[in-house]
């Protein structure tokens, strides 16, 4: 870390390697597609590199990185504004297996399950979203998350007891929340 | 659902993540809907805990691009340059500072010399006025008032003490400007020290910089010939580059021992940029001389230790 610190670049790209696949994992979940999600890490990895004299060691440098990395990832998908596309060539193939019917949680379509992992966490609001991803994707405990997100760590309880409501509603094909259903 | 839809969701989070206290883990477990929840939150959480495809040769290339984009412009301050600029930024603000003090005084000795005999002028004014307005003075006053003139000590003394304040105050001046002059220089270098990206890095970087012709990534490939056709084809134009005072600044030490093995002491500037050589993806470094002559060097990304020149060839 500190020879990364002093400009040796073969210890940050060893920094940077060690960490890469877990903040591609996080965009990846957050991102919903494996185009915008490498766009994503690589503007995370860049914001690491520049930041990377900031990091003062107060908190553990993986929680650092991801929230670098968390931060990053929103501001690039809100700056793209869109949602990744179901009809994407990517899916084909799963698109054709969901249209048939088959059920969206038939554990042996491993990419069926991931398109409705995607649409599913693409259908959440952001401000469950990133949190699901951090405490379920990424294994943080609540009071990470909440430095991570710089959000109360109630706030994180809360949100994540909801998001994964909301997302469990999704999966199971309630495709309103709850207090967003109406009666027909 | 129930409108206490998510404090039951709060629940069984607290639940799944195993803090839940013992009532609350003995009420979900005796509740058949707690439990049947529970279980479509448990599933809801694989799901998004299920592993993602790494694309590491991806991954690979943005690592390196990135590294190459975020450290052009060091955040570690070339201290050398920065005490140059230091210096002729302060050394400019006091030749300015210095003229207008110059011009104020000019100003004010004209002055004194057309209106005649002020005594609060500076120090040469004071003493071509003090000539001036003696010899006026001389040929229209009496011959006491003349006499007095240059007979009395005290009229001498007060002027003389005039001019002394007028020149201490001349000199105060000067004083202050270098003063304002020294701490604006400091404030920008202040500035210069504290910039880490946008503007100021671009504005740090044009001035250290020497001749930066690659991209921080090359286009791919096929063979080290190409890369070194590319490479003829960006220094084309060069002739020759401006020393830079550190031209080793963020080389690895295995490729500053090679590039010093060929051109001696003669290395005027160092340009590094990243490329995919037929998958391979390798760090290619430019050293040139004052001579004008390219040594080429090239490693994989992460491992320094075996760099090699591939240009020119070896003897």
């Amino acid at each position: 870390m500190k020879a990364a610190q002093r400009g040796d670049q073969r210890a940050l790209d060893a920094l940077l390697k060690k960490h890469q696949s877990r903040i591609y994992a996080i965009c990846r979940k957050l991102a919903g597609n494996d185009a915008d999600a490498l766009d994503a890490t690589q503007e995370a990895m860049i914001a690491i590199v520049k930041g990377l004299d900031r990091f003062d060691g107060r908190a553990a440098f993986t929680t650092w990185s991801y929230r670098v990395a968390t931060n990053a990832c929103l501001d690039e998908l809100r700056r793209r504004g869109r949602r990744p596309d179901p009809g994407l060539p990517e899916y084909e193939h799963a698109d054709d297996d969901y249209l048939g019917g088959r059920s969206p949680r038939d554990p042996g379509e491993t990419v069926s399950a991931q398109l409705d992992v995607d649409d599913a966490l693409n259908q959440l609001p952001e401000e469950f979203k990133a949190p699901v991803v951090l405490r379920d994707m990424a294994g943080l405990d609540y009071a990470e998350i909440a430095e991570v997100l710089d959000l109360a760590p109630g706030t994180v309880r809360s949100r994540i007891a909801r998001g994964r409501g909301r997302l469990a509603d999704i999966l199971a094909g309630n495709q309103n929340p709850p207090d967003e259903r109406q009666s027909t | 659902m129930t409108d206490n839809t998510d404090a039951f969701d709060e629940l069984v989070s607290r639940y799944l993540d195993a803090e839940a206290t013992a009532d609350e883990i003995a009420r979900v477990e005796s509740d058949p809907a707690l439990l049947a929840r529970a279980d479509e939150v448990r599933a809801a959480m694989a799901a998004v805990a299920a592993p993602v495809d790494i694309p590491t040769a991806d991954l690979d290339r943005i690592r390196a691009a990135a590294i190459a984009a975020g450290t052009t412009t060091p955040a570690v301050t070339d201290l050398a340059a920065a005490r140059v600029r230091k210096l002729e930024r302060r050394n400019r603000f006091l030749a300015v500072a210095a003229a207008f003090v110059f011009i104020a005084v000019g100003f004010a000795a004209v002055q004194n010399l057309s209106t005649g005999g002020d005594d609060d002028e500076a120090t040469d004014a004071s003493a071509s006025s003090e000539s001036a307005s003696a010899s006026e003075m001389a040929d229209s006053a009496t011959a006491d008032e003349a006499l007095e003139m240059f007979t009395d000590d005290d009229d001498m003394a007060e002027e003389e003490a005039d001019g002394d304040m007028a020149e201490a105050t001349a000199e105060s001046d000067m004083a202050e400007a270098d003063d304002m002059a020294e701490e604006a220089a400091d404030e920008m270098l202040e500035e210069d020290l504290a910039t880490e990206d946008g503007g100021g890095d671009d504005a740090a970087a044009a001035e250290r910089a020497g001749i930066d012709v690659l991209p921080d990534q090359l286009e791919p490939v096929a063979s080290i010939d190409d890369l070194l056709v590319v490479i003829d084809e960006a220094y084309a134009d060069v002739v020759d580059a401006p020393f830079l005072g550190e031209p080793f600044f963020a080389v690895c030490s295995e490729v500053i021992d090679l590039i010093v093995e060929r051109q001696d002491d003669r290395t005027v500037n160092v340009e590094q940029a990243v490329v995919m050589v037929a998958d391979e993806l390798l760090n290619v470094i430019v050293a040139l001389d004052f001579a004008g002559q390219r040594l080429v060097i090239t490693h994989p990304i992460d491992d320094c230790a075996v760099s090699s020149v591939v240009s020119p060839e070896p003897p």
